[in-house]
């Protein structure tokens, strides 16, 4: 199976804290891939609310995603969807 | 296996489950299960899961329409049914052997102390959230079985960061084995109530407390203020024969019971008690203690600030009920801005020790004050009551309480409601000035009662409770020790009873320097007395009263405290 892969940006301005982290859950949930987020040295399941609010992203920092599973692709595609809705400048805090 | 050092403050060992009471609502067993439940337990806890995640859900719902709120709850379900949290609670069954309840309440925990590590707090969801999912999970693990503190069916070792006046007064008697909290100090409010519970308890830990998961064993011994968490079994068992040696020596004194508290040569002391609660006078009655020494009636404003006479008078009725004709030393309410239990509105002092507090307040407040002297006059008929004055700092001030006692007193008589019109009249001295002047206050008492917790607080200037000083709280320095005598001599001269009433009463290295200066009656915790009453059955008043001399001849705490221990 293969893996694929996908940098993204923090672009929220205080982070990944509870809310966001709840919008990625959510999106998440409804694909079978499995998802990872990298930071540095540590990574979490990017299912799991507690573990993304473990890695405490801040804003601007960038996160590497990997997905693996037979949805991988549409699972990373929306979440880059995610992540770029709030890139405007119109976002300070979206949630 | 882990050991924090704390303060002693309740002698004893207690071996048992911690209840934690800061983050749980509920007890959490912990049981070894079975190989073949190991499959049972991690369905019980995914239903569990799947519960709360339907409440929350729920929720959700219903704040549709707040897009803010319900984000919320979405948040909150996702932890609920967080796949990692998931993963560990079922390794921790399957490793550990643990039943379900166990397993998610360390997991969980151990969430709590890395959201605690956190150095950028907006990215963590709040404690206090985490602890509602974890409780909402619990609910439904333990069904209907569930025990909150007040419907306990085990027993208990309650671990706290804090426990508040109003929690340990409404203590359940019997499930409560142990104590632990952060904070507090020897003479602190828990500290009181587990001594007289005899309870034992270790206070003053730090932080250590955030360390016990609820369901943890723990051991605590009160005797040399340890704690261990998760014992290995060989300290376990070395606890389980302190407990055992513990046990024979507290029936060895309990055999003293119907002994007099007689020195050796032949001088009777009264050994009193101190209460809080009247439902305390049954634990009283059965070390057979000669009554009440001082009954601090400021707790009947716990439940109710806002007490009536009649409350105050039922209050008293149920103690002297079960006295009889012992006696009850009543002190009127003894509340400031750091113990108000909700009876003064804003009520705020940058220093209560120092404020309006205790009689002061009493003064100030004269209906209140009346209301509770009336009360204390009409159960006077009933028993064998004294009334007694606490904070007392001036003559002025004694002449004032007593006017205002003169004047109920007046008021009872036209209504022709009897009460006992010579009731004895007495004063703690618990302020320096009081006992600097106690051959003047003398004059106008029936007896003294010397408060020793706030006599040492206010000569040495040392918050008891403030741990940057509490170590200059000396019991034994020689200032404490000369106002002391000065009391008992004025005592002496006009014929005015003494005792002491603060926690130097029950501390067996204190008491025969206090008998040595000529006190008589002690009033103490009711769990102290077997121990107390040994100590004075195997000294003579000559021996007592050598050193006393010696002590009071000395320059420093450190030379009274070394005499103080090298006699035997």
């Amino acid at each position: 199976m293969d893996e694929v892969k996908l940098h993204i940006t923090v672009p929220w301005k205080s982070g990944i804290h509870v809310r966001p982290a709840t919008k990625i859950v959510e999106l998440l949930r409804t694909f079978s891939a499995e998802v990872e987020f990298i930071k540095e040295d540590s990574q979490c399941n990017a299912k799991s609310i507690l573990g993304i609010l473990t890695l405490a992203a801040a804003y601007g920092e960038s996160i590497t995603v990997t997905g693996k599973g037979d949805d991988a692709n549409e699972a990373l595609h929306a979440l880059n969807r995610l992540f770029k809705e709030y890139l405007g400048g119109e976002d300070i805090n979206p949630f | 296996m882990k050991i924090r050092k704390g303060v002693p403050v309740s002698t004893g060992v207690a071996i048992g489950p911690a209840f934690v009471l800061d983050t749980e609502s509920y007890r959490i067993p912990q049981i070894t299960i079975p190989l073949d439940q190991i499959a049972n337990e991690q369905e019980r806890y995914l239903q569990a899961v799947k519960k709360a995640a339907e409440e929350l859900k729920k929720i959700e719902e219903a704040t549709q329409n707040m897009r803010d709120i319900s984000i919320i709850f979405q948040g909150h379900r996702f932890i609920a049914e967080d796949p990692e949290t998931q993963k560990e609670v079922f390794e921790k069954i399957e490793t550990g052997f643990c039943n379900a309840e166990y397993a998610c309440s360390q997991v969980m925990w151990r969430h709590r102390q890395k959201i605690l590590a956190f150095s950028n707090e907006s990215f963590a969801p709040r404690l206090s959230d985490l602890e509602e999912i974890e409780n909402r999970i619990m609910r439904h693990l333990l069904g209907t079985k569930r025990e909150s503190l007040n419907s306990l069916q085990t027993a208990v070792v309650l671990v706290s960061h804090d426990l508040t006046t109003a929690q340990t007064a409404t203590l359940p008697q019997d499930k409560v084995l142990g104590i632990m909290t952060d904070t507090g100090g020897r003479t602190s409010h828990t500290a009181i109530v587990a001594r007289t519970r005899g309870i034992p308890a270790v206070v003053a830990l730090g932080n250590a407390t955030s360390e016990i998961c609820g369901g943890d064993t723990v051991i605590v011994d009160g005797t040399k203020g340890v704690i261990i968490i998760r014992p290995d079994e060989e300290t376990l068992e070395r606890y389980k024969r302190v407990q055992q040696e513990n046990l024979i020596r507290h029936q060895k004194l309990s055999q003293l019971k119907n002994l007099p508290a007689q020195t050796l040569d032949g001088y009777n002391i009264t050994l009193r008690s101190n209460i809080e609660t009247p439902s305390e006078v049954k634990i009283v009655l059965a070390t057979s203690s000669r009554g009440i020494g001082l009954y601090r009636t400021e707790f009947i404003y716990i439940n109710k600030p806002s007490a009536s006479e009649e409350d105050h008078y039922e209050t008293y009725c149920e103690a002297i009920q079960l006295l009889g004709t012992r006696k009850l030393v009543i002190r009127t309410m003894d509340l400031g801005a750091d113990k108000n239990f909700g009876v003064f509105d804003d009520l705020f002092e940058d220093n209560p020790f120092l404020g309006c507090r205790s009689i002061r307040l009493c003064l100030e407040n004269i209906t209140l004050f009346k209301t509770q002297l009336r009360a204390i006059l009409r159960a006077s008929v009933l028993g064998n009551v004294d009334i007694m004055f606490p904070m007392i700092s001036s003559l002025e001030e004694l002449l004032q309480a007593k006017a205002i006692l003169t004047e109920v007193k007046a008021e009872l008589k036209a209504e022709k409601i009897p009460f006992r019109p010579d009731i004895k009249v007495g004063i703690m001295i618990e302020v320096p000035s009081a006992a600097i002047m106690a051959d003047i206050l003398a004059r106008e008492v029936d007896f003294f009662s010397i408060g020793t917790n706030d006599l040492i607080q206010y000569t040495l200037a040392v918050d008891r409770s403030n741990e940057r000083v509490a170590h200059l709280y000396k019991p034994a320095h020689p200032a404490v020790f000369r106002l002391i005598q000065q009391v008992v001599q004025a005592g002496k001269q006009y014929g005015v009873k003494v005792s002491v009433c603060g926690e130097m009463a029950g501390e067996a290295l204190y008491v025969i320097p206090l008998i040595g200066m000529g006190i008589r009656e002690l009033s103490l915790s009711p769990g102290l007395i077997p121990e107390i009453k040994e100590v004075i059955r195997s000294t003579t008043i000559r021996k007592a009263a050598g050193l006393a001399k010696e002590v009071l001849a000395c320059h420093t705490h450190e030379e009274a405290l070394e005499k103080l221990l090298r006699h035997d």
